[in-house]
């Protein structure tokens, strides 16, 4: 069995980093558990708008302007403009409707009254920060503490976790924080003296099983109850059911039943692609190939003609493309992101699919777009320079290779433990890699097949050992 | 059996327990720590990190009034000078000082124990309830006091390998 441990709330995509190892566990047909936040409190520098609430002198007002921030996407100083005074005004004007703000908003405000504020329903939200609380000047400085919400990234991870499952058990588990620990420890809560079993005190556990909140109230059990019931199915190589996952991707509980909208967006031009910052987008193959004609310009016939193989090879792609002007190493979270939608965006989620991930049986394409720019156009080693290291640290070749014969002879001679991170599951999860450095005066691109499309037409054999080494 | 600094922190926590305080947060090496003190800012471009004591203690004074502990622990008593110059640019930082306290404080609803924010924050920080305490393995179990840190007490644990074996 594998387990991850979390204590720290999704920020972007960290989230998400660790989600190649669960990769390789579905491989392998290895069970595995995440425990993690998913929700939790947050203490944070306050913004400007903050510190106006906190100068606020009209008491009244000021206590009113707290009310609404804590609801959060409620604008407290347009509010008080038009008429509504009170909490208690505040919250029957969202329990009628009355609430002067577009009906979207005040659905998902009722929705976070009825979850952290009423605590109503089968799953049990965290509470809200008491609105008093939720301004504190520390030394001159303004700091909020608020209840962070999951967002689109977490989303992905639990619908993630939820397809796997379909053929081996990928379960998280909410790490429940505690109102009464938010200032002390953002909420979370461990072992501290344990009288009964004195050899697990002070090593920061996590709280012992059936001591938390039931989350998932139809199921009667804590989450690290129902963590401990899959512990002991995997260790006695029993069936292990469901245990209620279902609850985290269940629309309208944890997330809009729209959410997946937000997850890509459908890119319909070159220009559009070309223009656009990081993000998760789909294109069809030819609006991908008119780009790379327009930015590779005459050297495009010249990269590579396994690269036109892969463009013809599926109707989409999804592409996944960070700008950035980093000379640091592009490992994580990078790594996950990639499983995270291979597994989304790419197989056509039957168990079977699931089941041989290694043979790469995708219905659409997956691209790893790298916008390097400025310093990090010039100094970032991703992904030529990164390769040709591996290249002459792995093999030892004398003469040149081109970059596609390297990746050929390096996963015909490693295991994947013996690549890079820094280029590692960009390779073995990837259709293709597009790294487009943007200078001041120039701009260059390296493009080049990745992993599942070289074994998908037999250039790399299953049974090379770098294919061999993702489940065994 | 070889010993780490965990069992450095095992023992200290166990021994404050006895002393009377509540433990607030433990942080094991190379763990995640729960317990974040924000570090002053270097300049204005840079990110600023942040400090992890390895334990976080609190309890109440004779007076009733709560007092904050923070602890570093190291396996070799050679290193605690690192770990003493450590908390003394934490003790030099007033801003860091007080967010300490301010994670701990009483509020309606917290823990049992906890500091009046409001109160402590008008102090000098010479007269903050808080006070330092550095930990290490050594041929015999004995306590000491070292020199003041911002005018802020600081002690020395030292712990022999047989006490630190029944952690």
């Amino acid at each position: 069995m594998s387990i991850e441990i979390t204590e720290q709330q999704e920020f972007g995509l960290n989230g998400q980093q660790r989600m190649a190892r669960f990769w390789s566990a579905v491989a392998s047909n290895v069970p595995s558990a995440y425990l993690l936040p998913i929700e939790s409190y947050q203490i944070e520098k306050a913004t400007s708008s903050d510190r106006r609430i906190y100068d606020e002198s009209d008491k009244k007002k000021r206590e009113f302007l707290l009310n609404a921030a804590v609801l959060r996407d409620v604008n407290g100083k347009t509010l008080w403009s038009k008429g509504i005074r009170t909490h208690a005004d505040l919250l029957e004007a969202i329990e009628d409707g009355s609430l002067p703000i577009e009906p979207l908003e005040l659905q998902e405000i009722r929705r976070f009254v009825s979850d952290h504020i009423n605590r109503r329903g089968d799953v049990l939200k965290l509470p809200a920060i008491p609105a008093e609380e939720y301004l504190h000047d520390i030394d001159g400085t303004l700091y909020k503490i608020y209840l962070r919400s999951p967002r689109v990234t977490t989303s992905m991870l639990l619908e993630w976790m939820s397809v796997a499952s379909s053929d081996t058990p990928t379960y998280p588990f909410k790490l429940q924080s505690r109102l009464d620990h938010m200032f002390r420890t953002n909420g979370v809560y461990h072992t501290m003296e344990d009288l009964k079993n004195p050899h697990l005190s002070f090593r920061n556990l996590l709280p012992a099983p059936g001591t938390t909140e039931v989350v998932h109230k139809p199921s009667r059990k804590d989450e690290l109850e129902l963590f401990i019931e899959m512990v002991n199915s995997a260790v006695l190589n029993q069936p292990i059911s469901d245990l209620g996952r279902r609850w985290f991707t269940q629309p309208d509980v944890y997330f809009p039943s729209d959410i997946k909208s937000d997850w890509r967006k459908l890119i319909k031009t070159p220009t559009e692609l070309l223009d656009s910052g990081s993000a998760d987008l789909r294109c069809s193959s030819r609006t991908l190939r008119a780009a790379l004609d327009s930015v590779a310009g005459p050297t495009w016939p010249d990269i590579d003609s396994c690269v036109g193989r892969v463009l013809r090879e599926f109707s989409h792609f999804h592409v996944y493309k960070i700008r950035c002007n980093v000379r640091r190493s592009l490992a994580d979270p990078y790594s996950g992101v990639l499983a995270v939608r291979d597994i989304l965006f790419c197989r056509s989620q039957s168990k079977s699919q699931l089941r041989n991930l290694t043979e790469f049986d995708r219905v659409e394409g997956l691209v790893f777009y790298v916008e390097l720019r400025n310093e990090g156009a010039r100094e970032n080693a991703f992904l030529y320079r990164a390769l040709q290291r591996t290249y002459s640290n792995r093999i030892r070749s004398r003469g040149s290779k081109s970059p596609l014969q390297q990746l050929i002879e390096i996963a015909n001679n490693s295991r994947a433990e013996e690549i890079p991170k820094e280029i590692r599951s960009h390779l073995i999860l990837s259709d293709l890699i597009i790294v487009h450095r943007i200078g001041d005066k120039s701009s260059s691109i390296e493009l080049l097949p990745g992993i599942p499309h070289l074994v998908r037409s037999k250039t790399i054999a299953m049974s090379a050992p770098l294919i061999q080494s993702l489940t065994t | 059996m070889t010993l780490t600094e965990e069992h450095v922190t095992r023992a200290m926590a166990r021994r404050l327990v006895a002393e009377g305080w509540e433990i607030v947060a433990v942080h094991p090496p190379d763990g995640q720590g729960p317990f974040v003190i924000p570090k002053p800012p270097k300049s204005r471009a840079i990110e600023r990190s942040s400090y992890h004591p390895d334990i976080v203690a609190i309890r109440d004074d004779e007076r009733g009034s709560a007092r904050m502990m923070l602890v570093e622990c190291k396996l070799d008593e050679s290193d605690i000078p690192d770990d003493y110059e450590k908390l003394t640019e934490l003790a030099s930082s007033r801003g860091s000082l007080l967010f300490a306290l301010f994670r701990c404080q009483k509020f309606e609803g917290g823990p049992k124990i906890g500091v009046d924010y409001e109160a402590v924050s008008r102090l000098t920080t010479k007269r903050l309830p808080i006070e330092f305490a550095v930990a290490a393995m050594s041929d015999t179990t004995s306590s000491s006091q070292l020199k003041d840190l911002s005018g802020l007490r600081c002690s020395k644990y030292l712990f022999s390998r047989s006490d630190l074996l029944k952690t």
